[in-house]
């Protein structure tokens, strides 16, 4: 005996989207960096303009040490490297490696915000002091602010993580995360080499 | 449903409508608490509007201030007046408006069900409104830029920063909708023309605001913390002319990008035929957009910028796009035959703004003419000269005042053309067909004065062009007031519109009841060109 299918008409494929969290994030990264590129064209011609008059830029007594600077980026680099872990064991079902890397990329942010509270201790640099001081406290405290937003944003998706929001199919939250992650990061190397490097 | 999420499914989106029967939450509890596309753009263009007539009234008070045979505002007040009112024009009127506008209407145009992070549209659209109206207490209350309160200044400049980061939030889901939640078919080069005027111009919105955002910081950290009122960016005579870029061309043109995509679907819908020079049209619009990045002419921080020759050139070149554009649309117009309606003697009244505002841009560029600089006393103030704050060139006024109000009369076109769509009852075309002339007369009057204003001598003709020039603004107020008055009356009427009530409808919104129901689309054209009702009609396979 023959069993007899009866015709079934299959669902219609879902219907393909572009990623819409990594083309949001693409979109607010894309406003960080322009104000963060407005803010380096004000200080480095501010600064040009300065020193063209003979004039020092960083008030007398400012002290910056190098050594500060260069943890804190290594800091940063450190989390880029762990946070794309995260994104990458999620895409491989490695649930424990993205739950440890997402942690360890939080505990390096509020590492940084840390040691930025630290060096703004000692840097003996008072805001009202002059247009570099105001320049250096906004454009590190836009950063902060910055590495602030992405903690949250990387907080929530590991909080969506736990509750087994992603799969390796479906991780673009993290992605997205991660992806703002970076271009904050991308943003200190700037920091790093305008402002305290090249001071 | 989380900040970050986005249903596609209709059913998970929250109605007012939906409490009534369901026993929940009251109406005004649902208003606070909606996510839908169609309220939130309702309240987006609602609030503009008002705040739009509030800051054009400010506009006509302070070009009757120029006036120096009239005492009409004290003159420690004149700057604060002028600066509130631009402000006020671009983002607590244009802007929110065009947004508004965009969020009800580009997830009909892609054959969405709704806008992508709508309850980020919803959390941005409070903040905007909060922190607009800080804004405007603390100007009133001798704050913003040059004001006599240290406390309110700080206010102003906090509130506007805000105010912008929320529009900025709301630009990022609009261009994200167009980007991602396009149904089958419709790639990007078949997009309706206005959908694709707002990815463009939420784009340059993105890449320019930001960076002013960045100097209202600057400003008020500098006027926060600094000693003796700030260093470079707090003082009183400097937190204007910081500022001053996002209101002068090229920037000012980016806030009137909407404008274009507006005329060109109303001249290609209500000319029954389709746009036969469509990539003109879509690289015009991309071309305007571009020209339109002003975040890098900034007098403030290099004082020599108007002499140099790319500004020139950029400026010269702002208006090719505008000719590109007039001609595309005229190739539409002359295939299809256009009805004389609002929304297309709006759209084409708007781009002849447009062209007189890149017209006079261009005329400030070349230095021969030497409209940046002043032949009297009086012409090249705008604001405070009594005060001693720094002015701004009145050229630069004009073509702001010129552009923006062009940009008014294309919100107007909008309006008329898609009110019925809006509202689910008959626009009053009347109101919209008053308004149109009124504000194009505005926009002259108010603007062609003040580009050629600074090389007149005569200081009766100055005090005369001064008075011709609040006239305008007040022409311009007198037509937002008309369509104001129109969008209310036919709020009021009882008859209910078709899907379509121009019978001509070539893109998706025209496809869906008026106002549409929830989820927007029953069912959906398969798309396969910018006119898929169009081949429905004809009965190509959609």
């Amino acid at each position: 005996m023959t069993a007899t299918l009866s015709p079934v008409t299959a669902p219609p494929p879902p219907v393909q989207r572009p990623r819409v969290i990594m083309v949001a994030t693409g979109f607010a990264a894309a406003g960080s960096l322009m104000m963060f590129a407005g803010l380096f064209g004000a200080y480095l011609t501010l600064r040009a303009a300065t020193v063209a008059n003979g004039a020092t830029w960083l008030p007398k007594g400012t002290s910056i040490p190098l050594s500060q600077i260069n943890m804190l980026f290594a800091t940063l680099l450190m989390s880029v490297v762990i946070v794309q872990w995260a994104v990458s064991a999620m895409k491989n079902d490695d649930r424990i490696g993205s739950y440890l890397a997402l942690g360890i990329t939080l505990l390096l942010g509020l590492a940084f915000v840390n040691q930025t509270a630290y060096l703004y201790s000692i840097m003996k640099l008072d805001v009202a002091s002059g247009s570099a001081a105001v320049l250096i406290y906004v454009i590190t405290g836009a950063h902060l602010a910055m590495l602030i937003i992405a903690l949250v944003f990387v907080g929530l998706m590991a909080v969506r993580a736990l509750g087994g929001s992603f799969t390796s199919r479906h991780y673009d939250g993290l992605a997205a995360a991660a992806l703002y992650w970076h271009v904050m990061v991308a943003v200190f190397a700037f920091i790093w080499i305008i402002i305290y490097v090249t001071k | 449903m989380a900040t970050t999420d986005t249903s596609i499914a209709p059913s998970v989106e929250l109605h007012a409508s939906d409490h009534a029967t369901s026993g929940a939450p009251a109406p005004i509890v649902s208003l606070f608490g909606t996510g839908d596309h169609k309220i939130m753009g309702r309240l987006f263009m609602s609030f503009g509007m008002i705040f739009g007539m509030l800051s054009m009234a400010l506009l006509a008070a302070t070009a009757v201030s120029q006036n120096r045979t009239i005492t009409f505002i004290k003159s420690d007040w004149v700057s604060q007046i002028s600066t509130l009112s631009r402000v006020g024009l671009v983002f607590f009127f244009l802007i929110p408006f065009f947004l508004g506008l965009a969020i009800y209407i580009v997830p009909l145009q892609v054959g969405a069900a709704t806008i992508a992070f709508p309850r980020a549209v919803a959390a941005s659209f409070w903040t905007w409104l909060v922190s607009t109206g800080m804004a405007i207490v603390a100007w009133m209350a001798n704050g913003g830029p040059a004001g006599g309160s240290a406390q309110m200044v700080d206010l102003s400049f906090f509130a506007t920063g805000v105010a912008i980061v929320a529009l900025l939030v709301t630009s990022m889901c609009v261009a994200t909708t167009v980007i991602t939640f396009r149904t089958a078919g419709m790639g990007l080069d078949r997009v309706p023309f206005f959908s694709w005027s707002m990815v463009v111009a939420t784009g340059i919105w993105l890449l320019t605001l930001p960076v002013l955002v960045g100097h209202l910081v600057l400003i008020y950290v500098d006027h926060h913390y600094g000693v003796d009122g700030g260093s470079q960016f707090g003082k009183a005579t400097t937190q204007w002319q910081i500022v001053s870029w996002a209101f002068a061309a090229p920037q000012v043109f980016a806030y009137a990008i909407p404008a274009l995509g507006i005329t060109a679907d109303a001249v290609t819908t209500l000319g029954k035929a389709r746009m036969p020079q469509r990539g003109i049209v879509l690289t015009a619009l991309g071309a305007f957009g571009a020209l339109s990045f002003g975040a890098w002419v900034q007098p403030a921080l290099y004082p020599k910028v108007y002499n140099n020759w790319t500004f020139v050139v950029w400026s010269v070149a702002l208006v090719l796009p505008v000719l590109l554009f007039i001609g595309g649309i005229t190739g539409a117009m002359r295939k299809g035959k256009p009805s004389v309606a609002a929304p297309v003697i709006g759209g084409l009244a708007s781009i002849i703004g447009l062209l007189l505002g890149a017209v006079g841009a261009a005329l400030f560029a070349v230095r021969p003419l030497k409209l940046h600089e002043a032949a009297n006393e009086y012409a090249p103030v705008v604001q405070g000269l009594q005060t001693g704050h720094w002015y701004q060139p009145a050229a630069q006024v004009g073509v702001f005042g010129i552009v923006v109000i062009s940009a008014a009369i294309a919100g107007v076109a909008g309006l008329a053309y898609w009110g019925a769509k809006i509202t689910g009852k008959p626009f009053s075309n009347g109101a919209a067909s008053l308004a149109v002339p009124l504000l194009l007369l505005g926009a002259v009057l108010y603007g062609a004065p003040l580009v050629g204003i600074a090389r007149v001598t005569d200081e009766s003709l100055v005090n005369t062009l001064s008075l011709v020039s609040a006239a305008g603004a007040v022409f311009a107020l007198l037509g937002l007031v008309v369509v104001s008055l129109g969008v209310v009356g036919s709020l009021a009427g009882k008859a209910d519109v078709a899907k379509d009530p121009w019978n001509v409808g070539q893109t998706l919104e025209w496809d869906t009841t008026s106002p549409p129901e929830r989820g927007n689309f029953a069912t959906l054209p398969v798309v396969t060109s910018a006119e898929p009702l169009l081949d429905r009609d004809n009965g190509n396979p959609s």
